[in-house]
């Protein structure tokens, strides 16, 4: 089919003049030619061509019969051919057989959106993971966690100064922390000497000036915490050095207090007002700056 | 491929049918018609119109003469494939789940409700296409304990009657002295299906389980599963071209409304039959998949829902030449 105006033809039947070569019309092509004017007030001629082919179907005998058969009940004296009230075509659908089938459509969906989002970078704003922010696991624990942020900005310069001297007894309590965690304190390369302040430090004292990092007490956790769930929970706040779970020897669940160290000392201030009475996991928890252990 | 949508019911499918050749196509729902379609076009050739209640079952026998449908208005009707005239009428004492002509179109049998303190039972008749006059006497009835019959249908050669019944147990019975010859106890739920394979040597159940199974027809010895994850309304056996069982679906209908049509795995399920693994799926309806049916020659299939559509698949080439390795 093939709808063209005088001035634009695209058939090569068509000549100039916009008369219509009648061809084919031995090879079972119809051409229609109709005139109208278009949205644009122009006259326009309409070519339509349509090809006429015979499809000869062999069926069975009784098959030929009961197509012959005249409609009954509330069918009875309507036409043959499909009525459009209860015979309809449907939306396209698709069957795609493979071998170890899973559900195709979704992560043809999930890759489609993926592949429109290339090269633009997926922060989701509640927990900082490469995930849109409606589907964020913290979605509904989180949410208040942004304003408090937001308003800790705001307190933080007057608090810095009250808390300056809670600061130096948590770099002890840090201390504590520090021999109870053992080895599992790992601070990746990038991040060893950002609380140093200094380039060039050995990996020794990186660890040294650790211990003197302000240390938060987060306590009246749910047994359920992870130290996973607490570093994204921590790190709204700023670069987190360590994060230490107390956990059951045996069970290795949440005994339900942590400590937490910030690089930053204003990044520690910001923490302590938001999550001090934040409600986490259906409890409020308690912070406070860790008390240096006087051993 | 693009469905052809049938829309001649207002209520829910409960069963649709090809007659032998495939051209034809009935339908029965949860309003009170059966509706014949031409499957290769989806044209209405007519309705049997009579039934006072829910069309729970369809049959037609194998020469496409004859119609049969099991109703809750406790009938079952014999009907005249051709012009829609209604032959003749059982009159039972509760609704008639089920009906289906043995395989020479001899005899039907009827699965009875169990209801109002009446048993659920099964009810064996002669047909003779021959006559106008059809016995209302049972040549048999069953009652099958102790769990009522949900479906039913013939084996070859008319020799036994296999059953699903209530509590997930399948067995096979002797029509003619109503003994119990072997019973299984794979399913746990409800048996909502039973189709057989071309030949009848073996048939596939389907299950509120999720799973669906094809037994052996003579010694019920279960040959393959079909794990899925929705409580499963059909299942049927492609009976030609490819190696595959199709089974549908879906929630509950009472729960549709509360959960998205995706959750609702509201798709035909294409299963390996021999290696039980799945291998595609399809879309489209809008509630439970209630009823499936396979074109007999492999080249189109049928499924019947909750929405009160039928949806008629023909299949698109590369169906054909997809190869399991």
């Amino acid at each position: 089919m093939a709808s063209s105006s005088l001035s634009q033809n695209w058939a090569d039947d068509i000549d100039e003049l916009g008369k219509v070569t009648p061809r084919d019309s031995d090879n079972n092509i119809k051409t229609i030619v109709e005139y109208k004017t278009n949205d644009e007030g122009k006259k326009v001629k309409v070519t339509r061509k349509i090809q006429m082919k015979l499809v000869t179907e062999t069926v069975n005998k009784v098959v030929a019969e009961r197509k012959k058969l005249r409609k009954f009940g509330l069918e009875s004296g309507n036409k043959p051919g499909p009525d459009p009230a209860t015979t309809s075509l449907g939306e396209q659908v698709f069957l795609k057989l493979t071998v170890g089938f899973q559900d195709v459509e979704t992560e043809e969906s999930q890759n489609k959106v993926r592949s429109n989002l290339k090269g633009k970078n997926i922060v989701c704003r509640i927990c900082k993971g490469d995930h849109f922010t409606t589907k964020c696991p913290y979605k509904d624990t989180l949410q208040p966690l942004q304003d408090l942020a937001a308003a800790g900005e705001g307190a933080d310069e007057g608090a810095a100064g009250a808390d300056a001297t809670s600061a130096s007894a948590a770099a002890g309590a840090g201390a504590a922390g520090a021999t109870e965690v053992g080895g599992s304190a790992y601070v990746p390369p990038h991040l060893r000497n950002r609380g140093a302040g200094a380039a060039g430090l050995t990996m020794d004292s990186g660890r040294e000036r650790r211990d003197d990092l302000p240390t938060l007490r987060i306590t009246n956790l749910s047994e359920d915490t992870q130290e996973s769930d607490l570093q994204t929970l921590c790190r709204h706040f700023g670069s987190v050095s360590r994060v230490f779970l107390a956990k059951d020897r045996e069970t290795q669940i949440c005994r339900g207090y942590a400590f937490v160290s910030y690089y930053d000392k204003e990044d520690a201030v910001k923490a302590l007002a938001g999550l001090n009475g934040y409600g986490y996991d259906n409890l409020i928890l308690h912070a406070d700056w860790a008390k240096q252990n006087t051993n | 491929m693009r469905p052809i949508l049938l829309q001649g019911h207002e209520r829910a499918l409960t069963q649709i049918k090809y007659n032998r050749e495939g051209d034809l196509l009935f339908s029965v729902a949860k309003d009170n018609v059966i509706n014949v379609w031409f499957s290769h076009n989806g044209e209405r050739l007519g309705t049997y119109n009579g039934h006072q209640g829910s069309i729970w079952s369809v049959d037609v026998n194998s020469d496409s003469s004859l119609l049969i449908s099991g109703s809750a208005d406790n009938t079952a009707r014999l009907w005249n494939v051709a012009d829609g005239r209604l032959l003749h009428t059982w009159t039972s004492n509760t609704a008639v789940k089920r009906v289906q002509f043995s395989e020479d179109d001899k005899y039907v049998l009827m699965v009875t409700e169990q209801r109002m303190g009446f048993p659920g039972t099964i009810l064996i008749f002669a047909v003779d296409p021959t006559t106008a006059d059809q016995s209302d006497e049972p040549l048999n009835v069953i009652i099958p304990e102790p769990s009522k019959a949900t479906v039913a249908g013939w084996g070859y050669l008319n020799k036994y009657i296999v059953v699903g019944h209530e509590n997930g147990n399948v067995s096979l019975f002797d029509w003619n002295t109503g003994e119990v010859l072997k019973c299984v106890e794979d399913h746990e739920a409800i048996i909502s299906d039973l189709q057989f394979s071309t030949d009848r040597t073996y048939f596939i159940t389907s299950s509120k389980d999720k799973t669906a199974r094809i037994y052996d027809s003579n010694t019920l010895e279960c040959i393959k599963s079909y794990p899925t994850d929705t409580p499963l309304n059909s299942a049927v056996i492609v009976p030609a071209i490819k190696e595959f069982v199709v089974v549908g679906g879906g929630q509950e209908a009472m729960q549709v409304t509360t959960t998205s049509q995706r959750q609702g795995k509201f798709e035909c399920r294409f299963f390996h039959k021999i290696h039980e693994d799945e291998v595609g799926r399809v879309r489209g309806h809008f509630g439970p998949i209630n009823t499936i049916a396979f074109h007999p020659d492999g080249k189109s299939f049928s499924s019947g829902g909750e929405d009160g559509y039928v949806r008629v698949h023909h299949f698109d080439p590369d169906y054909y030449t997809f190869k399991y390795e």
